[in-house]
């Protein structure tokens, strides 16, 4: 019974970990657009995984962490934005009763704290705000334009994610 | 239809210190309807040279010809050359998306903008084709198929684009001998009834022996000998120096010749070998008295 | 075009600063960006710059790989030095129809553009002579103090050094996948963002039913070679201080001390 349960929470753990992989791959295969301002990350539509598997939330983290161990964004992008991933990703778990708020907590979470970021130690002007909104609206493209999609076709082959 | 590749090269991490040519000064043509082996280890080049050959990858020098289109020119669409030549990679079946068979194997034929009927007709073909019975597979999931099945739907897939030459990169890799042999008759099926271009990519010595007009021989990226399967596998000691090796037919018949009992031609199928073995001029036969 | 992708910034070296302590780097690299926003004025800069040359050379890493890192920023860079200049009021200095350029405008831009700059280099040391792995191992003894309040760091080690090992594998998957599905008329780059959304499916659907068959064949293998987890694992490098790495730390302070002091006294 105990050698059950440590099985599932190995496949959690590598699970978790392949989909940080994926993140990070596909992060740097599209590298151009990954990093920069606008921040058109592809790789940030996977933040939607956590409607299907909550590997995902530990998952995107790490993904995120290694994928800007490669950026030149520096340590507090691997620090922040690591964790709003975390956070985001949390979120869209605990809504994933409604798909189609899935979408938003990554979006308010990494606008406010990268957007805050870019603000307070890159010193990007104008002002908080519109660094935020600026974030904001770079998540919003990646999360509704591609995330959404991807979801609602992610959904007709589900199986592919269980543990 | 036929293909002619002029001084290919490519090199890969140009300009970085680990920057290697992966195929140097490459040139051959295939005649229409040719059936062409390709043979090399792992690492001779022959899937970088494959690719050049519908588009996929651009050559750092040369040219090719697919009919009478440079494809390697300026300004030549890559749709209209992926029409033309079908490319089957290894492992195939990772490809696989749809919810439905038919629906993975309409996607290559939905992408060149065919009609719904043109596609469903396409579908239909080459599911015969490939020996997947429409009405049993059509519908059903390709995650739930077995691998040798899988691996006939991703063919499919490329053979509905009704390209008019097929390149398949080790088709049978991973195959049970039964699926293995399936794919071969599949290949050798569709090649008859089409005459178009066959190009395989093989490790496997006596597939290619038996189905091949041509082979090339690579290695380290060149393109070092091309003739009929008898020249190219009569000399064996050659084969081994690059790594390589003949049909185990042919293997046989030149541990036999060593051994005094020389066949009068290469050996390359176990047929021919049989038939060597129990013809009388062999002198292996040990006539009942 | 995937292939030529290096992974990660490391520069394969044999310096001193790559054999520091990864724990220690790490520690170093969060004091030493921190320590960037306590300085006031240019003479705490040149404090920096000096630092960061000393080790930029120690670490024997070319300088255009350096300047390499800052390649991906220049935009931020020219951005944030653009709006700061014209946004900033106070003594004009120039001025062109509404384009203002003020003196505080200059001194900010400039300064908030350095701090940047000096930010980036700092943590470009970091991951130019650190390999990923050290990296990971370093972060991982790091957090375990905080194991006791929940946290998961062995786990979360783990599924790095994971990720690290397979993005090579994935990069190809993806790389295999996206021309097999070109070979069939698939177009990845046209198209406004929802159409090429759509067109990202044929990609990764494949990719991620590859990627966890792979976490399946893993989880089996490391479960056939008994893996139960961190509790009592032991590690063939283990991470040990040694003599520079107390001289590194003795250099750091110096460095504190010299940004403290400019920041007093002058």
């Amino acid at each position: 019974m105990n050698r059950e349960k440590k099985k599932l929470s190995l496949r959690f753990w590598v699970q978790a970990a392949v989909i940080g992989g994926v993140y990070a791959a596909l992060t740097m295969a599209l590298a151009p657009i990954s990093y920069g301002p606008i921040q058109v990350r592809v790789s940030e539509a996977l933040t939607i995984l956590p409607y299907f598997t909550p590997a995902a939330i530990p998952g995107l983290f790490v993904g995120c962490f290694v994928a800007n161990t490669i950026s030149f964004y520096g340590v507090p992008d691997m620090v922040f934005g690591s964790l709003a991933t975390l956070a985001g990703a949390f979120l869209s778990y605990r809504l994933r009763a409604r798909p189609w708020l899935v979408p938003l907590p990554p979006i308010v979470v990494n606008g406010a704290v990268i957007g805050a970021m870019l603000y307070f130690v890159y010193g990007v002007p104008p002002s908080l705000p519109i660094d935020m909104a600026w974030v904001a609206l770079g998540e919003c493209l990646s999360c509704c334009a591609l995330g959404y999609p991807l979801l609602k076709y992610l959904k007709r082959h589900e199986g592919i994610f269980r543990l | 239809m036929s293909i002619t590749v002029e001084h290919l090269t490519h090199i890969y991490n140009k300009g970085l210190a680990y920057e290697t040519k992966a195929v140097d000064d490459v040139s051959f043509t295939v005649g229409d309807g040719e059936f062409i082996g390709i043979v090399g280890h792992t690492g001779s080049g022959k899937s970088t040279l494959i690719q050049h050959l519908n588009g996929i990858l651009k050559p750092e020098s040369g040219r090719i010809f697919v009919g009478d289109t440079e494809i390697t020119a300026k300004g030549v669409k890559m749709n209209e050359i992926r029409k033309r030549v079908g490319l089957v990679f290894q492992y195939p079946e990772y490809q696989l998306f749809e919810e439905t068979v038919r629906k993975d194997i309409a996607f290559g034929p939905r992408n060149l903008g065919l009609s719904e009927r043109e596609i469903e007709e396409r579908v239909e073909e080459s599911m015969r084709l490939v020996g997947l019975d429409f009405m049993t597979y059509a519908e059903r999931s390709p995650f739930d198929l077995s691998g040798g099945q899988k691996r006939r739907v991703a063919i499919a897939g490329v053979i509905a684009m009704r390209p008019e030459a097929l390149i398949l990169d080790e088709p049978t890799a991973g195959l049970d001998p039964k699926a293995h042999r399936d794919i071969l008759d599949m290949v050798l099926s569709i090649r008859d009834r089409s005459g178009n271009i066959v190009i395989l990519v093989s490790h496997n010595m006596g597939d290619i022996a038996e189905m091949a007009d041509r082979v090339f021989v690579m290695d380290g990226g060149k393109l070092l000998r091309a003739g009929s399967p008898a020249d190219i596998f009569a000399d064996e000691d050659y084969l081994k120096r690059i790594g390589l090796g003949v049909p185990p037919a042919t293997r046989m018949a030149n541990v036999l010749a060593k051994g005094g009992f020389a066949p009068d031609r290469t050996i390359l199928t176990l047929d021919e070998l049989a038939g060597f073995l129990a013809s009388p001029s062999s002198g292996l036969r040990r006539d009942a008295t | 075009m995937i292939r030529d992708i290096t992974l990660g910034q490391y520069y394969p070296e044999y310096s001193k600063i790559h054999r520091l302590d990864p724990r220690l780097k790490i520690i170093v690299t969060l004091v030493y960006i921190i320590s960037l926003f306590f300085i006031e004025d240019f003479g705490g800069y040149i404090i920096v710059f000096a630092a960061v040359a000393a080790v930029t050379a120690l670490s024997k890493v070319p300088l255009r790989f350096m300047l390499r890192g800052l390649k991906p920023i220049i935009l931020i860079i020219i951005f944030t030095f653009t709006l700061n200049m014209l946004m900033t009021k106070g003594t004009i200095l120039w001025e062109w129809k509404f384009i203002r350029i003020t003196e505080e405008g200059l001194y900010n831009a400039i300064f908030m553009a350095l701090r940047l700059i000096f930010l980036i280099i700092g943590s470009s040391l970091l991951t130019l002579t650190t390999k990923p792995i050290k990296l990971t191992d370093g972060i991982e003894c790091l957090l375990k103090p905080f194991k006791r309040f929940g946290l998961p760091a062995h786990e979360l080690a783990m599924m790095m050094t994971i990720a690290l090992r397979f993005i090579p594998t994935l990069l190809e998957e993806t790389d295999k996948i996206m021309k097999a599905q070109q070979a069939r008329g698939a177009d990845f780059e046209t198209g406004g963002l929802i159409r090429r959304a759509k067109a990202l499916t044929p990609l990764l659907v494949p990719l991620f039913v590859g990627a966890f068959r792979i976490a399946q064949e893993l989880a089996m293998a490391m479960e056939a070679r008994c893996y139960h987890g961190g509790e009592g694992r032991t590690k063939l490098n283990v991470l040990k201080f040694r003599g520079y790495d107390a001289f590194a730390i003795v250099v750091a302070a110096v460095y504190l001390c010299a940004v403290a002091a400019e920041r007093i006294f002058i």
